[in-house]
């Protein structure tokens, strides 16, 4: 170089540290880059792969691992070069119709897929299969599901063990339970979670039932205790009403471990907002939003929700006229102390049940003020780990989750280590840890992916890879998607029903094979279709081609 | 500071980057200003190139398997960044800003306001070229496979820019003489 190229590189270099360059952060990227992958995603779905029908579905997917193929498996300290690199989008691609009546036109696809589809039998007389959970230490999987037939508000349900994900056996029934979302499974011993006998209606909105925990060493011999300390009733008396969810329920060997949340919502008249109604206000980050009241300029904004005009005719509000404007009232300024604010936000509260069997409140691993979306919990041998994900706030235009989760670990349930950020799509349905290898079922939108990510050296976690057929929903953009893992496998359940007590269809899918850079040569799918009584309905086969792209 | 050091080292001795263990964290933190400065000065706007960076570097995120284990991922990262700016104006109907027009107002006050004139004569090409090889410290190799050029094209690019630079910054020249 030179001494005028020198002189040359010299100013360009004190020009170009001179430049005010807006901020970023490694967040904002892989916050653009969700973005970017949704964009993706939709302009993928807009060009059409092969759309099939079914009518309300049910299914279980059960992803079994194959010992002769440790593609995924790596020395957790180190980059293992042997991990393939991901799938280009022309690798494999295998286009599934899944079929049905067609009569709710529920659609689903699956695109593109490096994975090995084969499908089993399905429960047929399963209803409401709604917790699953494998049990790692006998490798059976239990579900609960509702008796055949049942249906209305008051329900017993029925444990159910499976093998394979494809035939299930009952071994006990559980009376008088609602909802019993969570369940978690260890050693032969179930830990659910639920809402108490439905001895009121729920409909009356006066007295939802307690939060219980139930357990049982057989599945057929139930115990059922109150959640300590979660008394929805005294919260739904005092605020304007109130909110209870089990966010995860999870038993490995050192313990069972709940993620609970109870949230008030706001009450515009308790809070001291004159120029809003309840209904419009909003937790958000930081305080409560506070809509800009729908009226024409000039008119007041009365108390059930209508605008009277300064000649005191009462006309209907029209929120067009103030889309998305409004006001954040601050904690500070609405008065709230810490006891309010995580009630109005939603801390997660952590209940923890050791030897002993009884369950404790114990410290939740952040100091945050809720505000969550999500917490995931896993519990294996090494203790436990809880994935908290904040909620996100809608913007304008894109109405995604794309808050950074937070990962934490801790080997008894009661310190907490934060970890580094998790790779993949920030919604997470499931955890499972073994070999440095951390493997998330991820969903966003209405798709899924299987992300596993390996420890580094610096303690960081780096995405191997993802991959899963991914199963959209055609009208469906939030799924609910509870998730196992286990020592065969992952197992997924999938549910579009509108109506599961009434009008579940069930469909099971089995996947065998490894993950792997094959491509299935044929799949099958079987359908039990039934209404009603469920009855099994007509089965349909099918022949799923996989298109090969050269 | 260590990242970039270590960044800067292994691309130093070409050393692929993957090899160094870094992850994406790490190369955000050593690439993203220097990249943004990179563009900036390519395109002469400091919004749009530090859009463009973080544009090429969420894109970076997604493919980080792939990029993490290129030899100059940072140079992937401007090229991409640059093709997105220049796709964005094109669909925005506007030209690259010439640099030193009055309406680069978003580069600071210029060190050298020769120096800018002098950059503003060159095609954008041109430029990205002399910004890869004085300011990133690329070699001519590593300019051609950020920019998706021929060798020969970049030693052309930069014989006619530095041809061009030299006649119009002559002082810098008679200084160091």
């Amino acid at each position: 170089m030179d001494p005028f190229e020198q002189e040359l590189a010299d100013c360009l270099s004190r020009v170009a540290h001179e430049t005010n360059l807006r901020p970023g952060s490694p967040n904002d990227a892989r916050r653009r880059a969700q973005s970017l992958r949704v964009s993706r995603r939709r302009a993928s779905m807009l060009s059409g792969a092969l759309v099939a029908v079914t009518a309300t579905i049910w299914g279980i997917i059960v992803i079994t691992r194959s010992s002769s193929d440790q593609i995924f498996v790596g020395d957790p300290g180190g980059v293992d070069s042997s991990v393939p690199a991901p799938l280009a989008p022309d690798d494999s691609v295998s286009v599934t119709s899944i079929g049905g009546d067609g009569s709710d036109a529920a659609s689903s696809v699956l695109v593109p897929s490096s994975l090995t589809w084969t499908l089993d039998d399905s429960p047929q007389r399963l209803a409401d299969l709604s917790p699953i959970a494998f049990d790692a230490a006998t490798g059976s999987l239990y579900a609960i599901g509702t008796q055949p037939g049942t249906g209305g508000r008051k329900v017993d349900a029925v444990a159910l063990r499976s093998s394979d994900g494809a035939a299930w056996e009952p071994v006990g029934t559980v009376t008088d339970t609602s909802f019993m979302r969570n369940l978690a499974a260890y050693d032969g011993h179930l830990y659910g979670v639920s809402t108490a006998a439905i001895t009121a209606s729920i409909a009356d909105g006066e007295d939802w039932g307690d939060i219980v925990t139930r357990t049982s060493p057989d599945g057929v011999n139930w115990t059922t205790t109150l959640l300590p300390g979660v008394d929805v009733r005294a919260v739904r008396k005092e605020y304007r009403a109130a909110f209870s969810q089990t966010f995860d329920v999870q038993a490995g060997p050192r313990g069972t471990l709940i993620a609970h949340q109870v949230a008030a919502f706001p009450d515009a008249t308790r809070l001291g907002i004159a120029d809003a109604t309840s209904v419009g206000l909003e937790v958000r980050p930081g305080g409560i939003f506070v809509p800009t009241p729908p009226c024409a300029d000039g008119a007041t904004y009365t108390p059930d929700g209508q605008c009277e005009l300064s000649n005191g005719t009462v006309v209907a509000a029209d929120p067009s006229l103030v889309a998305g404007k409004g006001r954040l009232m601050t904690w500070t300024e609405l008065g709230l102390d810490a006891a309010d604010v995580a009630l109005y936000t939603g801390k997660p509260r952590f209940f923890l049940s050791t030897s002993s069997g009884a369950f404790r409140e114990v410290a939740v691993p952040t100091t945050e003020s809720g505000f969550v979306e999500s917490v995931r919990l896993l519990a294996d041998e090494e203790g436990f780990a809880a994935l908290i994900t904040p909620r996100a706030v809608p913007t304008p235009n894109r109405n995604i989750r794309v808050a950074e989760s937070q990962f934490f670990t801790s080997p008894d349930g009661l310190t907490w280590t934060q970890g580094p950020p998790l790779p993949g799509d920030p919604w997470v349905e499931g955890l499972e840890r073994s070999n440095g290898v951390l493997r998330t079922v991820t969903t966003f939108g209405p798709t899924m992916n299987l992300v596993d990510g390996q420890w580094q050296s610096d303690g960081s976690i780096r995405a191997l890879t993802a991959a899963m057929g991914e199963l959209r929903a055609k009208g469906e953009s939030n799924l609910s998607v509870p998730t196992s893992h286990g020592p065969s496998g992952i197992a997924l359940e999938t549910s579009f029903s509108v109506d599961p007590f009434i009008n579940a269809d069930v469909r099971i899918e089995h996947q065998q094979g490894p993950l792997r850079r094959t491509r299935p040569s044929r799949q099958r799918h079987r359908f039990a279709h039934g209404s009603g009584s469920f009855e099994p309905g007509p089965l349909v086969r099918r022949q799923c081609r996989s298109a090969r792209r050269r | 500071v260590d990242a970039t050091a270590a960044w800067d080292e292994a691309r130093a001795e070409s050393i692929p980057t993957h090899s160094i263990g870094l992850d994406f964290t790490d190369f955000y933190a050593a690439t993203r200003d220097q990249v943004a400065r990179a563009l900036s000065l390519t395109l002469g706007d400091s919004d749009l190139a530090a859009d463009a960076t973080d544009e090429a570097l969420a894109r970076a995120y997604l493919k980080w398997a792939m990029v993490g284990r290129l030899d100059n991922p940072g140079g992937w990262v401007f090229r991409v960044g640059l093709n997105w700016a220049r796709s964005s104006l094109r669909r925005r109907h506007r030209p690259a800003r010439r640099l030193g027009d009055s309406d680069s107002l978003d580069l600071p006050p210029v060190v050298e306001p020769a120096l800018m004139a002098a950059l503003a004569g060159l095609s954008v090409r041109h430029r990205s070229v002399v910004v890869c090889r004085y300011l990133l410290g690329y070699s001519d190799e590593e300019t051609a496979n950020a920019l998706a050029l021929r060798p020969g094209t970049v030693r052309s690019c930069l014989h006619r820019a530095l041809k061009r630079l030299r006649a119009d910054l002559g002082h810098l020249r008679e200084e160091n003489d």
